[in-house]
Parts: C-alpha cells; sequence; structure tokens
C-alpha cells in the first residue's frame, strides 16, 4: 500500500512538473498563451464539475490503463470509467447509444487507423488547445498533432510502435537470415512463415498493403507462397515461434511480442529490424461526437500526451508511447524508435487509408491463389 | 415421487368459489401472459435482426429500406461453400457428441457401472470449464510437433509427436463433440433416469435381447429427449465460434461463424447487415429442424412415469461395468482434466505455455485477488447468475406446461418463439438484444444483461422441462383436480415435485451459461458492469492469458459453488418432504 502510494505520489509530482513546466514555458512568452492558460484552467474546471468520463479502449484493462486512471484521478479528482471493447463491439454499442440519446462514452482510444475512421465519418469532434500537445522542446517520435495539423479529423496520436519479423533460432539459425521484409520471398523460407491474416484491420494487412506498394505484385505471390499458416490470434504466434511450432512471424508489434521476452536468456528466438525499414504504427485517441463529458475527456487527452503518463505505458513491456524521453522496459523492444522506416511510413491519413482499400481488393484471390484460403 | 404422490389422496377441505375463480382466471391468462413476455424478450430483439438485414445502416442509424444485404449475400458463392463446410463439421460433431451423452447417461441411468456418482460429477465439471481457456489449453496440448500430447506421444513412439493435429477437420469435430458431450449428457441423463424398468423387464421376459430392448424399447421411449438434445446440439454445433476461429482458422477452414465475424468485426467497416442475413438462413435450417421434431414426435406417447410408480432396475453388466466406468474415466482425463491441468498451470507460470520451475509465480493470483475490478466482477457476475437462472427456470417451467399440457391453439408458436434465440449465432443476436434493449430504462445496469440472459437461456431450459414433461402421464393431474386441487395447487403440488430433478438441471444449465456466457454480455454491460467472461476474454485475446487463467478457474469454481449449493439445497428440501 505504501509502495503504490508512493508510486503515486511520484507520479503525481512527474505529471503536475510536466503540466507545471507547459505551463510556465508557454506563460513567459506572451500574453496569447496566458489566455490560452486561463481558457485551459477553465476546461480543467469545467471537467471537475463534470466529475467523470467512460474512457473505452481497444484491449483488456491491464497494468497501464489501470495505472493512468489512479494516476488522472489523483491529479484531477476525475473518475475514470473504463470500458474495454474490441472495436466492432464498441462500434456497435456506441451506435445503438447515440440512436436511443444514451451516448456514453467519451473518449476511444485504439490503433489510429480506427480512429482515422472514426474521423472520416464525422464521429470525432475537435478538442481545442492541449497544453501538453503544444509543449516546446519534446523530442515526440510521431507529432501528436500531425493529422489535426493536415486538417484529417480530429486524432491525437498518443502513442507509437514498430513492426518487426520474429525468427526461431532452432528453425531459421540466425546466420541464414532473414534480414529484410524482401528476403522472405525466397523459397528457402517455405513452409516456414506464419502470417498474420492479411485481411480486415490485422497486423497482416499492413504488412501485406505496404510490400505490395513498394515491391509489387511478383514478390508478394512468392512470399505467401512460402506462408505455412495464416493466424488470426496475432497475440499468441510470438509464443509459436517460441516454442518452435513456426519459423517466421509476419508481423507482430513490440506490444504483442512483449511477453516472450520473459522466457529465460538465451532466447529461442531473435528479434529481427527488417534492414528494408520498419514499418510503423501510431495510436490515436479520439473525443467522440456527442461525449457526454467533453471537458473531463479533454483534461484526460492532454495528460496521456504527458512524460508521466507516457512512462507509465513505456514500463509495460513493450508497451508504446510517443516520447523519446522515457524510459522503455525492454529496450530492444524499442527498436522503432532509431530504426529506418519503411517506405511511406508513418503513413498519412490519406496515404494510409486508400492503400488499405486498395489492398482489401486484393487480398481474398491472393490468399485464395496461394491455397491460404477456400 | 413421495410428496406427488402423498399430496394426491389428501382431501383438501373446501375450496372457495373466489379461489376457483382466480385458478380459472389464471390457467386461461398464463398462456397468453406468457406468451407476451416471451414474444417481448425473444421476438423483439429477434425483429431488430430482421430489419437490420433489409436497412441499409446499423438500426438506430440513418439509412435507406434495401434488399442489397441478401441480395450481396445470396449472390456470393462464398455463402453456400461456407455453408458445406460448416454442416461437413456440424454434422459428424453432432452425431458423435450425441453418441457419447447417450451412451455415457446409459451407463449412469441403467446400468450397474461403479462410481456412477463420480463420473456423473466429472462430466458435470467438463461441462462448467469455460470454453476461450479450454481451447486455448487444447492448442497447447495438440499442436503438431510441438503440442505437449504430441511430445508425450513422441517420447513412447518413433514419430509419435505427429499424431495429433488440433488444427484440422478432425481436431474441430473431436474437441467440438468433446465439448457438447457433457451438455447433452445433462440433457438425456433426467430422461433415462425417469423411464419405467418395468418395461425393460417386460421385453426382457419376453425373450428381447439387451440390444433388441435398447432398440426397440429404450430408444424409442428416449426419442424426445434424443431429438431435443441432437438439435441443440446441432445449433451450437453450426454457432460454434471460438473452436473453428483459434484452430479452424490456421488450417484454411472457415464456418457460418467465421464468415459471420468477419462481415461483422473483421473488415475495415462493419457490415452487420449482411452478417444477420447469414445468421437468419442458420435461423431457417435450425427452425425446419423444429418442425422435423414436431413431426417426429407429432401422436405418439412417450409416458413413463404414470401413477402407478416405477422402479429404477440397473442393467448388470456384468465385468463390462469396469469398462464402462473406464471408458467414461478416460473421457475425463483426456477432455476435462488435461486442459484442466493445463489451465491450473498457466495460472502459476510467468508466462502461458511455457510450463517449467524456472517461470513458477504466484504473481498472476496476488494481482487478480487484490484488484477491486475483479473483486466487483465476482460479486456482478454471481448477482446476474442467480437473477438469471431463477428467472429463466421460472419461464421455462411455464412455457414447457403450456407447450405439452394444454390443448392452447398457440403453444406450437411459443414452443418456437422460446427457441429462436439458440437458432440464432450469439454475435448476431447480441446485436439484437443490444438495439432491442437500449431504450429501455434499465440498460447500462445488471437487470438489463439478466434479462437478455434469461431470453437467451430459454431454448436450453424449455427443452429440457419439455423433454421430461413428455413422459409424465395427465393422470396425476387429472387425479388432483378431480379431488377438487386448483389449477395451481396442482401446479405447485404435482408437477414441481416431480419436475424437482429437472429444475434442478436447469437452474445449473442456466446458471452455468449466465456465469459463462460472452457475446450477450460484451456488448449490454454498460462500462458500470462488470463480468468475469468478459474480463477472461480480453485478457485472453490480448495476450494475458496467465490472468485470464486465474479468473477462468476463479469463474469455475463460481460455478462449482453454485451448483453444488443448489445440488444440496435440493436434497435437503427433499429429504424434509419425505419426512
Amino acid at each position: 500500500m505504501k509502495r503504490r502510494d508512493a508510486l503515486s505520489q511520484m507520479s503525481s509530482v512527474l505529471g503536475l512538473t510536466s503540466l507545471g513546466a507547459a505551463m510556465t514555458t508557454a506563460g513567459s512568452s506572451a500574453r496569447g498563451q496566458t489566455e490560452t492558460k486561463q481558457s485551459w484552467d477553465e476546461v480543467v474546471a469545467a471537467g471537475k464539475k463534470e466529475g467523470h468520463f467512460v474512457w473505452s479502449f481497444f484491449g483488456a484493462p491491464g497494468a497501464s490503463t489501470e495505472r493512468h486512471a489512479r494516476e488522472f484521478e489523483q491529479l484531477y479528482g476525475i473518475r475514470v470509467e473504463l470500458a474495454p471493447a474490441r472495436t466492432g463491439d464498441f462500434e456497435a454499442r456506441w451506435n445503438a447509444e447515440r440512436a436511443a440519446g444514451k451516448a456514453s462514452i467519451d473518449i476511444r482510444s485504439s490503433g489510429s487507423p480506427e480512429n482515422r475512421r472514426l474521423a472520416a465519418r464525422g464521429l470525432d469532434q475537435a478538442f481545442g488547445t492541449l497544453p501538453a500537445a503544444i509543449e516546446p522542446g519534446v523530442p515526440w517520435i510521431i507529432d501528436p498533432l500531425v493529422d489535426v495539423k493536415g486538417g484529417n479529423g480530429h486524432t491525437l496520436m498518443t502513442s507509437a510502435g514498430g513492426y518487426f519479423i520474429l525468427v526461431n533460432n532452432k528453425l531459421c539459425p540466425p546466420g541464414g537470415g532473414p534480414r529484410s521484409y524482401k528476403e522472405l520471398e525466397d523459397p528457402k523460407y517455405k513452409g516456414l512463415i506464419v502470417l498474420s491474416e492479411p485481411i480486415g484491420p490485422s497486423p497482416g494487412s499492413r504488412w501485406a498493403a505496404y510490400v505490395w506498394k513498394a515491391y509489387g505484385d511478383d514478390h508478394l505471390r512468392k512470399v505467401i507462397d512460402n506462408v505455412k499458416a495464416l493466424t488470426r490470434a496475432e497475440i499468441d504466434a510470438p509464443k509459436q515461434i517460441a516454442r518452435g511450432e513456426y519459423g517466421i512471424f509476419i508481423h507482430p508489434t513490440q506490444v504483442g511480442a512483449a511477453d516472450i521476452w520473459k522466457l529465460p536468456k538465451p532466447h529461442p528466438f531473435r528479434l529481427v529490424v527488417p534492414e528494408d525499414g520498419v514499418m510503423l504504427l501510431t495510436g490515436g485517441m479520439s473525443l467522440l461526437k456527442d461525449a457526454p463529458h467533453p471537458n473531463a475527456g479533454r483534461v484526460f487527452m492532454n495528460y496521456m500526451l504527458t512524460k508521466s503518463a507516457q512512462q507509465i505505458s513505456a514500463d509495460d513491456a513493450g508497451g508504446p508511447f510517443i516520447r523519446k524521453d522515457v524510459t522503455p522496459k525492454v529496450p530492444e523492444l524499442a527498436h522503432f524508435v532509431t530504426a529506418k522506416p519503411f517506405p511511406e511510413n508513418p503513413d498519412t491519413y490519406e496515404f494510409g487509408s486508400k492503400l488499405f482499400f486498395e489492398w482489401s481488393a486484393k487480398a481474398e484471390p491472393y490468399l485464395k491463389a496461394a491455397g491460404l484460403r477456400k | 415421487m413421495a410428496t406427488a404422490e402423498g399430496s394426491i389422496g389428501r382431501r383438501e377441505g373446501p375450496i372457495s368459489r373466489l379461489g376457483r375463480r382466480r385458478s380459472l382466471q389464471l390457467e386461461a391468462m398464463l398462456p397468453l401472459a406468457l406468451t407476451a413476455l416471451v414474444a417481448a424478450l425473444v421476438i423483439y430483439p429477434m425483429g431488430m435482426v430482421v430489419f437490420g438485414t433489409f436497412w441499409s445502416a446499423a438500426p438506430g442509424q440513418p439509412g435507406t429500406l434495401t434488399l442489397e444485404n441478401w441480395a450481396a449475400v445470396l449472390s456470393d458463392s462464398a455463402t453456400f461453400e461456407v455453408l458445406l463446410y460448416t454442416l461437413a463439421i456440424a454434422i459428424p460433431r453432432t452425431l458423435l457428441a450425441l453418441v457419447l451423452a447417450t451412451a455415457f447417461a446409459w451407463c449412469i441411468a441403467r446400468t450397474n457401472a461403479p462410481c456412477k456418482t463420480l463420473l456423473e460429477g466429472l462430466l458435470v465439471f467438463m461441462f462448467l470449464l469455460p470454453e476461450l481457456p479450454w481451447v486455448l489449453a487444447w492448442m497447447l496440448l495438440g499442436a503438431p510437433n510441438v503440442g505437449l500430447l504430441n511430445q508425450w506421444l513422441g517420447a513412447l513412439v518413433p514419430g509419435g509427436e505427429g499424431l495429433i493435429n488440433v488444427y484440422s477437420y478432425g481436431g474441430l469435430i473431436v474437441l467440438g463433440a468433446a465439448r457438447s458431450a457433457p451438455v447433452l449428457f445433462l440433457f438425456i441423463l433426467p430422461a433415462l433416469l425417469a423411464m419405467d424398468a418395468t418395461l425393460e423387464e417386460a421385453a426382457r421376459m419376453a425373450g428381447a435381447s439387451a440390444w433388441r430392448t435398447l432398440w426397440r424399447i429404450n430408444f424409442p421411449l428416449l426419442l424426445p429427449a434424443l431429438l431435443a438434445s441432437g438439435i441443440l446440439s446441432f445449433v451450437v454445433a453450426m454457432e460454434s465460434f471460438e473452436i473453428p476461429q483459434l484452430l479452424g482458422t490456421p488450417a484454411s477452414i472457415f464456418v457460418f461463424t467465421t464468415r459471420i465475424y468477419d462481415l461483422a468485426y473483421g473488415g475495415h467497416v462493419a457490415n452487420f447487415g449482411a452478417a444477420m442475413v447469414l445468421a437468419l438462413i442458420l435461423l431457417a435450417l435450425t427452425g425446419s429442424l423444429i418442425v422435423v421434431q414436431w413431426r417426429l414426435l407429432c401422436g405418439r406417447s412417450y409416458t413413463t412415469v404414470s401413477g402407478r410408480g416405477f422402479k429404477a432396475q440397473p442393467l448388470d453388466l456384468g465385468s463390462g461395468r469396469w469398462i464402462a466406468f473406464g471408458v467414461i474415466f478416460a473421457f475425463f482425463v483426456v477432455f476435462g482434466a488435461l486442459p484442466f491441468i493445463v489451465l491450473l498451470l498457466n495460472s502459476f507460470m510467468e508466462l502461458s505455455g511455457f510450463i517449467s520451475w524456472e517461470m513458477l509465480t504466484t504473481e498472476h493470483w496476488r494481482n487478480a485477488l487484490g484488484r477491486d475490478e475483479v473483486l466487483k466482477s465476482i460479486m456482478d457476475t454471481l448477482m446476474v447468475g442467480v437473477a438469471a437462472a431463477t428467472l429463466g427456470v421460472v419461464i421455462s417451467v411455464l412455457i414447457s406446461y403450456v407447450v405439452t399440457r394444454t390443448g392452447w391453439r398457440g403453444r406450437k408458436a411459443l414452443d418456437l418463439m422460446a427457441w429462436g434465440p439458440w437458432a440464432i449465432p450469439g454475435l448476431v443476436m447480441s446485436l439484437g438484444f443490444l438495439w432491442a434493449f437500449v431504450w429501455l430504462p434499465i440498460y447500462g445496469t445488471l437487470w438489463v444483461v439478466v434479462l437478455a440472459l434469461v431470453a437467451r437461456g430459454l431454448p436450453v431450459a424449455s427443452r429440457f422441462f419439455t423433454s421430461t414433461m413428455v413422459q409424465l402421464s395427465a393422470e396425476l393431474e387429472e387425479s388432483a383436480r378431480i379431488h377438487g386441487g386448483s389449477w395451481l395447487r396442482t401446479f405447485l403440488r404435482i408437477w414441481l415435485p416431480l419436475l424437482r430433478p429437472a429444475v434442478v438441471g436447469a437452474w445449473i444449465l442456466l446458471f452455468v451459461i449466465a456465469v459463462r456466457i460472452l457475446d450477450v454480455v460484451v456488448l449490454l454491460a454498460g462500462s458500470g458492469v462488470h463480468m468475469l467472461s468478459v474480463d477472461i476474454f480480453l485478457w485472453t485475446v490480448t495476450g494475458r492469458q496467465e490472468a485470464a487463467s486465474v479468473l477462468a478457474l476463479i469463474q469455475t469454481a463460481l460455478v462449482v459453488v453454485g451448483c453444488v449449493g443448489v445440488r444440496l439445497l435440493s436434497h435437503r428440501a427433499l429429504q424434509q418432504s419425505v419426512h
């Protein structure tokens, strides 16, 4: 209990410090910024008056989401209700609630493609100026306001991550590759690859769309021909690689694969940062249209960009974060911060949306031709 | 039995005219009131599903009336290919499960197989294990080459490591049947227990062999229960999701439910309309099976419990009694104990699936038991489970009574309505519940979850009671009425005591379903309602299977405690009524 209190206290100090730093820096320059601070104080006061908000996110309530909620509650006295849900479940519930005039969810965070789809349909709303997003000198991996500044809706980027190739050392000894995405077309990898099913909004779709764009039809057909199995349980596939069930997994995120780093060393697997570049994934956050507690939601969005909140994310093994000034728990899994990005990465709003739809139209015939789908 | 028989001849004293009139009113009103209630719980949400197939957006969202969803699904050759694959899995799975369940129930109910209480308990325990962690445990046990079972076999027999492959048609069929058999066993056992052994004895005395007796006496008498169980099992097989999603996809085996999932959840944009068309095709298939069931049972008598009383004389299997015991016990070891042990070990491992001393930890248990959210989930789950099971039993008994014991014109429609929620895959039915119930003031509370679970459980519980009620003779009721008993009194004093085993069985079934079910809860539970099934699902799909294993074990403990508690209460009540 004492440890928890101390941790909370420390986090509070960190959070207040960064927020305070933002206020101080902003306040020293001009009257306009003083006004910004005043208006932000009003937002915080309004948020406190609202008292609570509902945060829907993709996944399960875990160590970091619960720590975020607790720290935020301690900092602002605004209660956080966690509502974890898959994309389809969230949309079904939220749509029904809105139709009945009972919208209960304020914030939705997920992979940025989902948030961008909300933005494209006008289902998010502007969140105004967030002090933490304009704090000078923050080493962002990706600008949190990249979509807002581009006039593409109101998605706030709150995390970043990178894909890589995971390889079993016994089935594919370290000397023999693969070293890049391009090399995966080599017939020597036939029957070794497990691929995240490249249909719909899956990690496999992202890989397929980008390599198809970069290397063309022929390359993609050759790689798919080497695939032994498709999986929809991407979260389990790294364990299957570690157990030696398959040789190569295309393509895990650092979040999905983090667990296997708990295994005793030497690890039976290795992480390959592709020489032709890392594909990047951003996590987005949207203030939803009809949110019943918009001010509390805005205060939370601001909080999620602070160093304290970002460090909580980085404290999870493989946890995604968007600031470079935090310390990741497993440095090896933070490869994406410094690695060369794959062509067209990080994706822009226009490029990403268009490419995914283009690829989706092609996915099924490709898989059928390779005998991977009947 | 004692209570029922004792009450028949007892003088009830003068019955007032007012009481008789009230009883008549109640008897007349019951079918109508029940139909209205079931319509609200079933037809209204299903109507939303039907409407969804003709609407260009999700119900409640701006859109237009359209036939596009139907045209798109019916013109897609993949629809019929997937249907064929689904049938190719569901039919053998159903037959295998039915054969296993009938054989197990027959051994326990009608033979002198040893340790029958233990065997029954083991099969019930298998039914209590949650599905998702069970499937994940089988992925660890039966993965080709690296699965634990394959490794053990490889150590015993050269090349043995390739013998088991859960990612195959065989894997889907066998594991599906193993999952269904304990449920069907619970359905068939009461019918076998209620069967009058004098019929068997008469056949044997007339010179019939054991097999001929089984075929000519037992099988026809069991037909209602077998048909009900078979249809239920077939529907469960057709709408099974976790097993094909996790084990079928790696082998490129896609079925109806994975197709529905793809349409509703797998694409860049949810296509609920097309998913619902597929669900209605499934409804038409299973609905036609109900009609077949009616035709087969129409005009035949299955009464085996009458006012004469009966005795159940077990069949002597000789030395075969231990073989029967061994087969059932082996079934439990392979399909119950092994995955349960994996689940238990997983909960103490730092990483799921990597079982070794150096990975041992109690962290997941400490985390789970130290979190307020988990304690709230346990409390909410218990409250929902008890309320849904109790309410579900009351409504189901009354539905079965109206369907089997009255001549009310709309009884077949009532029966069909009660079947509805089971015939539509949970993924889609849950949308119907959401769209129907979101308008109610209780939306976002535990009560809306309870209502949906009652509706979802009606088909199971009403089948359970119906197959038992058709075996009960009308003379019991008539006798009570002749002696001046009102309808209500007859129902309470004659029917309920006779139905006590079915009531206990149905309550347990509904409780287990309510505690374990995911699809309905995941959409209806507002942010303030926590359910263990949702936590287990979310923790599993986000890779925290060790923590999910802890919750799955807590969930199993809850259902075990609930079931044992109800059995003890029922036993005590029976003892008191005898004395």
